[in-house]
């Protein structure tokens, strides 16, 4: 019976132990090792995809927000600055999580011409083989991609108009852009104060389901998911230019037929505006601030080891 | 484990009322001054009685008859006292006792008729008492008789020592209050004439055996005193007053290890004298060898080997006192404050043998503890210890600790108990987000000891409740401090080497297992915690103090 009663208790006590060490080892905040970045100030999903020139055993591909000091003018990437706190290791093929877990630097900030410092910064998302596997990009270190289509920008306040290269008011914090930007350029005056009866970025088949005037776009640099009505410039002679749209023009270093010109897009303010009902995913599209349009919110990539075409923020209509 | 197993040499619950008895006239004369070498006058006689055997119904003694031997020993080979004037009356009973001392007066008084001299007379009882009388071999022996016998004694010192249970009575010191300073002791040279009357417990008090002594308390230490332990001036000889007040400190720690204390008291009247001396130990014989100790210390002298039959436990209050001891092979253990000395003394045709001189064995208290063996059932230590730690976080790499430990040696293990902290530094993978993690951890620890001849091994687990706190400098990344707790587990092998006294320099290694609570990680953001084990390393290595 002692024996019995011994074993009990030892059991019981190892079982107090264990407990007692599981409870311990419970309590409060989990530490971190060195693989903890900080939290993430801003994120964005891309995808990536290979190009034709991918090398057999490829060093580590990184991709990084790159900020251009020199603005939005600014295209050669050897200038533009790496934020450290935003580089991530890419997997050709796999989605790709950025998350922004630094802000940029003053150096970093856009400059007038004249060198003031501006309240924006603006960086291309690009993509670079780490060859020294030190997790930044060095000088010799080949960029080997880009997520063309956009453009990403930040400013620690709330951006009036005047001060934005958008020209359009952009809130605080990182915005991604969808280029190019019209940034305040239009092709010619409206001639209808709405839409000239087409239902602006309402989802299409054809571009019979757009109403007269109307295209069905499906893509640019990037898809229109599920179609996108618009109307295209230059519109016919007599045609139509809606007042109540927002205009993108033709995306440098795109498959876009030549002979368009722009597109004008359904005007948005808030995420609201863009919902589309008649989707089977109703979170397809979003509001572009800079552009004031609703855009494609996915679709994107980066593609690897293809051309590295750097297009211009702000659009240069022909 | 008491150092001295004892027993109460009679019941206390069977004594009769305390009653006030008569001083008790032992005659005594042979004050000796100061600048004599001989300490008895050469008329002095001695009477031992020793009697295991009480009354029918009290327990029988078992060392009462050894301790008379053993005083008529002391005094004859270092109080050089004739042998035809001892008279060692062993299981004897009242008539016996009486005539002896009858005996002896007539031969005195026939003495001092013819010619008027120094004389002594020294008394000795270890035996069962009570308040009223000498109980010997189921005849009675009453104080007031034994009073009469020596008043009328014509020696002119009379010294009666008395060991039994409520010998105080003859003293009539009831309580324990420590008496004056003993002292006899006139300024002039006139020769000594009175009564000395010393008690090995007071009226209240049982009076105890030691088996491991093979001998009573008291007179084992009154017997140490006459051998030179007492001398406390170094002078080589042993007053009574020296001898008093080392039996009486003796007595009184020996049997503060036992349940029951005993106070020693005297009584005295003594006119005229010089110093009463009773041993010139400290200047040899024929019989014996000196044995010159080292510091002030207490020793252990037994008999050829560490359990042989114990010979003196003394407690010297100078350094390098001198004690007499009959010619032989001796252990000797002195008890220092950090260790135990261990000699082999041969005392043979030299006068004299320097322990000091001697080549000895070393071992620490912890050490016996161990062993189950010396007067302490525990060890009290701290340590202070300088390790590090394999890696715990990636990115940490081994971390530097420091340890402060406290841990007390007990017989079968050692526990202990280690304040521990720590601090590292981190970066992030990317080079930023540098941050200082402080960890602060109370352990217990369990171990055994396994102790050779140049070091002690020692193996065990600990415990480990701990504090996390991780702290984010400011900078361009965003994170907020975190703060928890972990449990950590490790088995201990450790190796120590004794330096200097109770300072070792203990080395040791641990696999240990820790517990935590940690944050899952997708790409450099935290998406969630999780509670880990991660395994590690210690190593480490400091002073270890023992108290």
């Amino acid at each position: 019976m002692a024996t019995v009663r011994s074993a009990a208790a030892r059991r019981g006590a190892t079982a107090g132990l264990l407990a007692g060490a599981a409870l311990l080892a419970g309590c409060g905040d989990g530490i971190v090792d060195r693989g903890f970045r900080g939290v993430a100030f801003w994120s964005y999903d891309i995808g990536t995809e290979a190009g034709a020139q991918l090398p057999e055993n490829p060093a580590p591909v990184r991709a990084s927000l790159f900020f251009a000091p020199g603005g939005v003018d600014q295209l050669d990437p050897e200038q533009m600055i790496e934020l450290s706190g935003s580089t991530t290791t890419v997997e050709t093929g796999a989605p790709l999580r950025m998350d922004i877990f630094e802000l940029p630097s003053r150096e970093m900030f856009a400059r007038s011409p004249s060198g003031q410092v501006l309240d924006y910064a603006v960086a291309r998302m690009l993509a670079y083989e780490d060859i020294t596997f030190d997790g930044h990009r060095q000088k010799g270190e080949y960029f080997v991609g880009i997520n063309a289509p956009y453009a990403f920008l930040y400013t620690p306040t709330a951006l009036p108009a005047e001060k934005s290269p958008t020209a359009r008011a952009l809130p605080a914090g990182f915005t991604a852009l969808l280029l190019p930007q019209s940034c305040g350029q239009k092709p010619a005056p409206a001639t209808d104060p709405d839409t000239c009866g087409v239902s602006l970025g309402s989802g299409c088949r054809t571009a019979q389901d757009c109403g007269t005037g109307g295209s069905c776009l499906r893509e640019t640099q990037l898809g229109w998911p599920a179609g996108y009505c618009t109307i295209t410039e230059p519109v016919a002679s007599g045609g139509c230019r809606p007042g109540k749209s927002e205009i993108l023009y033709r995306p440098e270093y795109s498959p876009v037929p030549a002979e368009i010109d722009a597109y004008y897009l359904r005007r948005c303010t808030s995420e609201e505006d863009c919902d589309r009902p008649e989707d089977r995913d109703r979170d397809l599209y979003s509001c572009d601030v800079g552009l004031g349009a609703c855009v494609p919110r996915r679709g994107s990539t980066i593609s690897l080891f293809g051309p590295v075409e750097i297009a211009s923020i702000c659009a240069k209509p022909r | 484990m008491p150092w001295l197993p004892s027993r109460p040499a009679c019941s206390a619950l069977r004594w009769p009322p305390v009653r006030m008895l008569l001083v008790l006239g032992v005659l005594l004369t042979g004050l000796l001054s100061a600048g004599r070498a001989r300490a008895l006058p050469e008329e002095t006689w001695l009477i031992a009685i020793g009697n295991n055997s009480g009354d029918a119904d009290e327990v029988r003694l078992l060392y009462a008859e050894r301790d008379a031997r053993e005083f008529v020993d002391v005094l004859r080979s270092q109080g050089s006292i004739a042998s035809d004037r001892v008279r060692l009356l062993i299981d004897e009973n009242a008539d016996t006792v009486r005539r002896a001392i009858l005996s002896i007066n007539t031969a005195l008084r026939a003495r001092a008729e013819a010619q008027p001299h120094s004389t002594a007379l020294l008394i000795f009882y270890s035996g069962h008492a009570d308040a009223d009388a000498l109980h010997l071999r189921g005849s009675r022996l009453p104080f007031e008789e034994i009073r009469g016998l020596v008043t009328s004694s014509p020696a002119t010192m009379r010294l009666f020592v008395i060991d039994a249970c409520r010998s105080g009575t003859v003293t009539r010191v009831k309580g324990i209050s420590r008496a004056p300073e003993f002292t006899i002791k006139v300024e002039s040279r006139i020769e000594a004439e009175g009564t000395a009357i010393i008690s090995s417990s007071t009226a209240g008090e049982s009076s105890q055996e030691s088996d491991r002594l093979r001998g009573s308390f008291f007179s084992h230490h009154l017997v140490n005193a006459l051998r030179g332990a007492a001398d406390r001036n170094g002078d080589g000889r042993v007053t009574l007053g020296e001898a008093y007040d080392y039996t009486y400190a003796q007595t009184l720690r020996s049997s503060g290890q036992t349940l029951a204390l005993q106070h020693p008291t005297y009584w005295f009247d003594v006119k005229g004298s010089g110093e009463l001396v009773l041993t010139t130990a400290g200047e040899g014989n024929r019989s014996s060898s000196r044995l010159r100790l080292g510091p002030a210390s207490m020793y252990l002298i037994a008999e050829e080997r560490e359990t042989g039959a114990v010979v003196a436990e003394l407690s010297t209050t100078r350094d390098r006192a001198v004690i007499a001891l009959p010619r032989g092979r001796y252990f000797v253990q002195r008890r220092g404050s950090y260790e135990y000395r261990e000699y082999q003394a041969v005392l043979g045709s030299t006068d004299e043998v320097d322990l000091e001189q001697l080549p000895y064995r070393s071992l620490r208290y912890d050490q016996l503890v161990r062993k189950r063996g010396g007067v302490r059932s525990s060890v009290h230590g701290l340590s202070l210890l300088a390790a590090v730690r394999g890696q715990v976080l990636d990115g940490e790499g081994p971390t530097p600790n420091l340890s402060l430990g406290y841990h007390a040696d007990l017989p079968w293990l050692t526990v202990g108990l280690r304040l521990r902290g720590m601090t590292a530094s981190l970066l992030a993978i990317d080079g930023a987000l540098p941050s200082r993690r402080y960890e602060l951890g109370l352990s217990m620890m369990l171990q055994r000891y396994v102790d050779l001849q140049w070091f002690s091994l020692a193996f065990g687990v600990e415990l480990e409740g701990i504090y996390n706190a991780q702290r984010f400098m400011p900078g361009v990344r965003s994170a907020s401090n975190r703060d928890s707790l972990a449990f950590g587990v490790g088995a201990l092998f450790a190796i120590e080497r004794q330096l200097y006294r109770g300072l070792s320099l203990r080395l040791e290694a641990a696999p240990k297992a820790l517990l935590q609570r940690r944050a899952v990680l997708d790409l450099g953001r935290e998406i969630g915690t999780e509670t880990g084990t991660t395994l590690t390393w210690w190593i480490g290595g400091g002073p270890v103090w023992r108290l």
